[in-house]
């Protein structure tokens, strides 16, 4: 049977991008190193999903792709949110991604663990709490963000579907 | 005009750069050819400067799972060279390379990414060292070394993402040499791109003017 997402519309997140939308339909991206933060307000049934790439700006060059670090995506994200509903419920994050696929070849390129560490901190600093992880390994992501539930589906090639 | 981490590269930098890749593709054409047994070319397409959203179609649609043999460079180039191709064609090759019918392998086992392995060697030794000779300085600097190739089967675009990560830090832009492979005329599913990190990348322009 045809689930909810794949009757409805759903909006590719590609690297750096904040797409947001509301029930039905959903989001999905394709992550290795990078995080895919999603927000989800349960009471408005809508929602923001971040594909974030690097911990942080550089300072004075925070302008531009705020989806792309994560000390400037997920205040945006916050933003952007408020500015759909006029008045913002209480949001929860669930969050996958942060892989190392070549960790032989990059031994010292551990983005995606400093990934991890800047999105929880940024997450924790705003009061959001995350309700959902799947992070870390060796292998890339497919995530896909259900608008009408707030699930978000993780797919790795050749393991079981695992659902936040 | 074009611009990577505060390198910009005129008209003619980036011919010459494209000729110098184009040396190093005949080279590697000629050992790919004898590793083969058959006559296999490749051609440097272009030096492509994108955004790193655009780079995410450069190994096919980006829900295909792929396979990439990855080799790290140091030396006179650092960064990363990358043979990658979809399952069919990848499977295809290790049965040219072991003798076998064309079908015989349906999944990758440890002879198979052996074999793709050794042909990324091959071919990544090959072109390199032909690009040590191009841009040689005569300072005894410029050999580039690779490590020995990483197998990983995944989602295209997660490939491409994770391996221009160290240019992504730096720059907005990434940059990308594509070269395309036939094979007795016939263009293969395969694809090969040069990563140059982009300290590499500037000094190799500065060596240009």
């Amino acid at each position: 049977m045809p689930t909810s997402m794949q009757l409805n519309k759903m909006i590719e997140v590609r690297m750096g991008e904040i797409q947001s939308m509301a029930a039905p339909g959903g989001l999905r991206a394709i992550l290795g190193s990078c995080i895919g933060v999603s927000l989800y307000d349960s009471s408005q049934r809508i929602g923001c999903m971040a594909h974030v790439v690097l911990p942080e700006s550089a300072p004075g060059k925070e302008n531009g792709s705020l989806g792309r670090f994560a000390n400037t995506a997920i205040p945006a994200m916050v933003d952007e949110l408020k500015s759909l509903t006029g008045s913002l419920g209480r949001i929860r994050a669930k969050i996958a991604g942060g892989a190392s696929l070549f960790a032989a070849t990059s031994p010292g390129l551990k983005i995606g663990e400093l990934n991890i560490a800047k999105v929880e901190e940024v997450l924790k600093s705003m009061g959001i709490p995350v309700i959902g992880r799947h992070l870390g390994g060796d292998k890339g992501r497919r995530i896909s963000f259900d608008l009408e539930s707030g699930e978000v589906i993780v797919e790795i090639q050749g393991k079981e579907v695992a659902r936040l | 005009m074009e611009q990577l981490a505060g390198t910009t590269l005129s008209d003619r930098q980036l011919e010459r750069l494209t000729t110098i890749f184009s040396l190093g593709g005949e080279s590697a054409s000629q050992a790919m050819s004898k590793w083969l047994r058959s006559d296999v070319v490749l051609k440097t397409e272009e030096v492509r400067q994108c955004k790193p959203y655009e780079a995410t179609s450069l190994l096919g649609p980006p829900e295909d799972l792929i396979t990439a043999c990855v080799l790290n460079l140091e030396g006179g180039i650092e960064g990363k060279l990358v043979l990658a191709f979809d399952d069919e064609s990848g499977l295809a090759l290790t049965d040219l390379l072991l003798g076998r019918p064309s079908g015989t392998a349906q999944e990758w086992t440890a002879i198979e990414e052996s074999a793709a392995a050794e042909t990324a060697n091959i071919l990544g030794c090959a072109y390199l060292n032909e690009l040590s000779r191009q841009i040689s300085t005569g300072t005894g600097n410029d050999e580039i070394v690779p490590s020995p190739p990483e197998l990983q089967h995944d989602y295209a675009s997660c490939m491409i993402e994770s391996l221009l990560m160290e240019q992504m830090i730096a720059s907005e832009d990434v940059l990308v040499i594509v070269t395309e492979l036939t094979r007795n005329t016939a263009k293969l599913s395969w694809h090969m791109l040069l990563l140059p990190e982009p300290e590499s990348f500037a000094r190799l322009a500065s060596n240009m003017k």
